[in-house]
């Protein structure tokens, strides 16, 4: 193996991946109650440096180092960056152009955010099997894994955690993507989630009922408070279109609906709306 | 898309009117809506009488940037090709077409080996790790081709004169290659020119650039 894998070290080199979104969240403290719900716009920055190997024949392994920067229009204490490193292994399943590709990858990323209740460390791990069915449609499979574990323990009730941001869940989704003419493609995609979820509200006794970790969260208001909800499940649908500008940049708008059914009746719906330019040397 | 609109247009420079034209022959390929089109294999084989076969020459398509370099190539068929792979990062070469079936599996460099095209055709590359890695091969069943630049016109020169079959292939040409075909008889004479207009399919090359990757919130 490592015969196979040195050499391919020295040839590999970083390239550079650039997304910029403006994005509206019509649901940020993904809150039940009418009164309750806040949104907000955002400007989003990503940048990432990919260095990839080839390994054997067929496969390919990628590290990638992910630097994200958010900032909130209204609710500015939200806003966070972040800095972590991944690692993925595809293979290619045989050869040509339609041939499926099996991959599995991981991450690890520490955010900090204004509030430092949201300061949270975040770590997950995904299988993913993409198709290419003909030139114009493509699409994949995929289970993950996700959990953030917040990093300041602020508890506010006597006996109950504070740590209303560690969340962990696992979700199964589906990709598609479809070539409708030069340059332009339709995206679609759902997935489905299950495990705990975070809500921020006012103070309102059904939530305090089904919460298992309560703490202030100063980044929707002086008044509001995040719960932590297990055993939820989100449902999200994605749809977009998107733009090639040239052989290394896009400009793609997306829209995202997420319906969440967590135990006690506490549903919540949002639709987040982004406007994305991404560019990969 | 009408036979009509297929047909080859003779541009006559006073020469082809009749059936006399030079050893040099001018080619131009339009579009449906008249813009010049690059990268158009024009091709005039013999009828009269088989042409001399020259040597073949080892030819070239390179890997640069993530892209086949020439993205077209016109050869001769017999032609050796080589590989040569000028990126930092390992390229896998294959092509599935009738003409020429082969596969370099992942290297850097040039594989040792030239890949010998024995066959007349159409052959489309892919690289199996860079899906959008697309490139074409065309391999001439006679030594008089050439490609239009960017200004649509191919020049064929140093023709012997004799009748000709001559047709255009170009990779988005919506119609089968035979359907342009055209024939002449050329002489030693004169210049002559030849002017064709083609449908085209949209160029559904696949997409290199980024997909936004966001997945559902919770």
């Amino acid at each position: 193996m490592a015969a196979l894998v040195l050499p391919a070290l020295a040839q590999a080199q970083w390239v550079p991946q650039l997304e910029a979104s403006l994005l509206h969240d019509s649901n940020f403290s993904r809150a039940q109650r009418k009164e309750d719900v806040a949104s907000d716009f955002a400007l989003h920055l990503r940048g990432t440096l990919d260095r990839a190997f080839a390994v054997a024949d067929r496969g390919e392994l990628t590290l990638t180092l992910d630097a994200k920067a958010q900032q909130n229009a209204h609710f500015e204490r939200a806003s966070y960056a972040s800095l972590g490193a991944a690692g993925a292994y595809r293979h290619k399943l045989g050869l040509g152009l339609t041939a499926p590709w099996l991959a599995a990858s991981a991450f690890l990323a520490q955010e900090d955010a204004r509030t430092a209740v949201r300061d949270v460390r975040r770590a997950g791990a995904a299988l993913l099997l993409d198709k290419r069915f003909q030139e114009r449609l493509a699409a994949s499979l995929g289970a993950a894994y996700d959990r953030s574990v917040q990093l300041e323990d602020l508890p506010v009730v006597a006996g109950i955690s504070g740590k209303a941001f560690s969340l962990q869940g696992r979700t199964l989704f589906a990709r598609g993507s479809y070539a409708l003419d030069e340059g332009i493609t339709i995206l679609g995609g759902a997935s489905l989630r299950r495990g705990d979820v975070e809500s921020t509200t006012r103070r309102n006794l059904q939530i305090f009922r089904a919460s298992n970790a309560i703490a202030l969260d100063p980044a929707i208001g002086p008044d509001f408070v995040a719960y932590r909800l297990s055993g939820a499940r989100t449902r999200s649908f994605t749809a977009g279109l998107s733009r090639e500008l040239d052989r290394r940049s896009s400009i793609s708008a997306t829209l995202t609906a997420d319906d969440t059914r967590a135990p006690a009746g506490l549903n919540y719906r949002g639709v987040v709306v982004a406007l994305i330019y991404a560019y990969r040397r | 898309m009408t036979a009509a609109r297929l047909a080859a247009a003779l541009v006559l420079g006073g020469a082809l009117a009749a059936p006399a034209i030079a050893a040099e022959l001018r080619a131009t390929v339009r579009s449906e809506q008249g813009q010049p089109v690059a990268d158009a294999v024009v091709v005039a084989v013999p009828q009269s009488a088989p042409a001399k076969p020259p040597r073949p020459k080892t030819e070239q398509v390179e890997q640069i940037g993530h892209e086949f370099v020439p993205r077209v190539k016109a050869l001769l068929v017999g032609s050796p090709v080589s590989f040569p792979n000028r990126d930092d990062v390992r390229h896998h070469v294959y092509s599935f077409s009738p003409a020429k079936r082969f596969d370099l599996p992942l290297y850097v460099g040039t594989p040792a080996q030239p890949v010998l095209f024995d066959a007349p055709g159409v052959v489309i590359m892919g690289c199996n790790i860079h899906d959008w890695m697309v490139g074409y091969i065309y391999v001439a069943e006679s030594p008089y081709f050439a490609m239009t630049g960017a200004d649509g016109t191919a020049l064929i020169a140093g023709i012997p004169p004799g009748r000709y079959a001559i047709r255009v292939w170009h990779p988005q040409l919506a119609a089968a290659e035979e359907s342009t075909s055209r024939h002449a008889e050329l002489s030693a004479t004169g210049d002559g020119a030849l002017e064709w207009r083609i449908a085209l399919k949209p160029a559904l090359g696949l997409r290199r650039a980024p997909l936004p990757g966001r997945q559902g919130r919770y």
